[in-house]
């Protein structure tokens, strides 16, 4: 066991510096930072003096060396808006988007896996193509269609929710469900499609022949097994908490790292989007790191066998 | 984003024999839609930016418009109708761009891994492992505010959508195929390693790759809208699905068809294209789930 948490750790700490390596090398791919930050009519000798100021001067191995340090110190550079600290200015959004994608993240769940597990016990059922109906559909509509069929529905039609903004009570509902329905929905047919495949296997058609009742056979043998691609998915899921609203936050005008994120990119404040996209990968990281622990718990075979997954 | 990887599961009935009805209808409103594309210029009556303020908002025919424009005017009075096919004309132009960048490059690499194996399939496989991780849309928009926007470098970058996965899928496909005979027998032969891969192991394995390609493509398509509806996609005087529905959304409460026309498109294209990818694979490789 210890061996195989030693190995998911070593390659999450690997994916962190590749992203770090890669932020690194589109920022200095992308032109001399001096001649972004002053303009191009500064005087050379300005130039000179910033370059020099911010180690532009140096090797190129330095300067890798040096902002991954800076990194190391939490030293992530100064939103170019208004010179307040990125890492402070992406902080503060943070619990406005997890305002959003927790409770999503709670409907997505049990919503998807109930609906999934039921469709795959009904299977050819009425309940279950409407299931099925419903998660196509939840593929092929854009968050941000869904988003505003529904502000044309209960904003415009029948004026109950607010359309937009975080000033209102009411104000997360529409987004949350926009974001509930669509993950809801993936989620239901990779589960559904998981709970059939395992509800073929012998190991079900042996416990049922041995007496062992329908319903724990459920649970225990057939749930169990079908949670392990389920939890590939979830993993990819809470890996989004913090950006992976970035349409529906757009849509509904919400003030979280999603919206902060467009507005940077628009502005190319550079320092901001570099925060956000290491704070994502970090989240990514953790996550699927969360999940390759609990894989190990749900499935012994799995901590032996460390290169094996889903 | 990787998650719609996962097909619409079948019933496993007649799949393998002829197209079913909801396959014809979504092969012919694919047809219907390439072959917009393909004449944008010479079917749409107005021009994409062609501004008539005269004729701001009107709706579509059946709500009081006229057939001028069936489908209404913009906020400009631009005709819909126009705009849409031009629109389709964009995003399907920067989705097909994409798969195929995708669908080489990944190749390549995969190719590749399965070539040298050793230290470049496991740096290889690292990449893949990161790019994995890390959510399409945060890396596309954190490219864009480095570099900018134009429409090569959009496509170029849209290029980058499922090349793990491809590479995954190429190298897997390579070197099961290099443990057959067929691929020994040409390497015996003294056939260099770019022929072996590219005229014996890719022709035995595009049916597996053209499957994924196809399964991917709608979700390119999404993919692309939603950059573009963010306002980071495909930029102004051109337009796509996207920017007609991030214009519309200002009206939706006067003028709500200018959001439902394009929204409409583009569901009903990726929903064609998926049923499309899904009898694909069902019928040429039952194999890919």
């Amino acid at each position: 066991m210890f061996r195989y948490l030693g190995i998911r750790l070593f390659r999450a700490l690997l994916s962190i510096v590749l992203v770090i390596t890669f932020t690194f090398m589109v920022l200095r791919a992308s032109g001399d930072p001096a001649l972004q930050i002053l303009g191009p009519n500064a005087q050379a000798s300005a130039l000179e003096a910033f370059r020099r100021s911010w180690g532009l001067d140096q090797p190129l191995w330095w300067q890798y060396v040096s902002y991954f340090l800076a990194i190391l110190r939490g030293d992530l550079g100064r939103s170019m808006l208004n010179g307040q600290s990125a890492l402070s200015v992406v902080a503060d959004r943070i619990p406005m988007s997890l305002a959003l994608t927790v409770p999503a993240l709670l409907i997505n769940v049990m919503l998807g896996v109930s609906a999934g597990v039921f469709a795959a016990l009904h299977r050819d059922t009425v309940v279950d193509r409407a299931v099925m109906m419903f998660s196509v559909v939840g593929f092929t509509v854009p968050s941000y269609v869904l988003a505003l069929a529904l502000i044309l529905l209960f904003s415009v039609e029948f004026g109950v929710l607010p359309s937009g903004g975080s000033d209102q009570a009411l104000s997360f509902v529409l987004p949350v469900v926009t974001l509930g329905i669509g993950g809801a929905a993936t989620l239901a047919r990779f589960t559904r499609s998981a709970m059939i495949e395992v509800l073929g296997q012998l190991f079900v058609t042996a416990a049922s022949a041995k007496g062992v009742s329908w319903g724990a056979v459920v649970r225990h043998h057939a749930f169990k097994n079908a949670c392990i691609p389920v939890l590939t998915l979830l993993g990819l899921m809470l890996g989004g908490l913090i950006a992976g609203s970035v349409l529906v936050e757009n849509v509904f005008g919400w003030p979280g790292v999603g919206q902060l994120l467009i507005v940077s990119v628009a502005r190319r404040d550079l320092a901001v989007v570099q925060v956000i996209l290491l704070l994502v990968a970090a989240t990514m990281t953790a996550a699927n790191l969360v999940v390759d622990i609990l894989y190990g718990i749900i499935d012994p075979r799995l901590r032996s066998r460390p290169s094996a997954r889903g | 984003m990787s998650l719609a990887m996962i097909g619409k599961p079948m019933a496993k009935s007649d799949k393998r024999s002829r197209p079913s009805l909801y396959v014809s209808l979504a092969g012919a409103w694919v047809i219907l839609m390439l072959l917009t594309a393909l004449f944008a210029d010479h079917l749409s009556p107005f021009t994409v930016t062609g501004i008539d303020l005269s004729h701001r908002l009107v709706p579509p025919v059946g709500l009081g418009g006229s057939l001028i424009h069936p489908l209404g005017t913009d906020e400009l009075g631009r005709d819909v109708a126009s705009r849409l096919m031009h629109s389709v004309q964009i995003s399907l132009l920067v989705a097909f761009g994409a798969t195929i960048i995708s669908i080489c490059f990944g190749t390549i690499v995969g190719f590749m891994a399965a070539h040298f194996r050793g230290p470049v399939e496991q740096i290889i496989l690292m990449l893949i492992d990161v790019q994995a991780s890390l959510p399409f849309l945060i890396v596309a928009l954190s490219i864009l505010a480095f570099f900018g926007n134009t429409l090569a470098l959009f496509i170029g970058l849209m290029g980058l959508y499922n090349w793990e996965r491809n590479a995954r899928l190429a190298r897997a496909l390579a070197i099961s195929a290099n443990a057959q005979g067929y691929a020994g027998a040409v390497r015996q032969l003294g056939a260099h390693p770019i022929r072996i891969y590219f005229r014996h192991i890719l022709p035995n394995t595009a049916a597996t790759l053209t499957v994924t390609a196809t399964l991917s493509f709608p979700e390119i398509v999404l993919a692309e809208s939603g950059l573009s509806f963010l306002g980071l996609g495909v930029q102004p005087p051109l337009t796509s699905l996207g920017i007609m529905v991030s214009y519309g959304r200002e009206y939706i409460a006067t003028a709500p068809w200018l959001v439902i026309a394009p929204s409409l498109v583009i569901v009903v294209t990726t929903l064609s294209i998926s049923i499309i990818g899904d009898w694909l694979r069902d019928t040429l490789d039952p194999t890919l789930r």
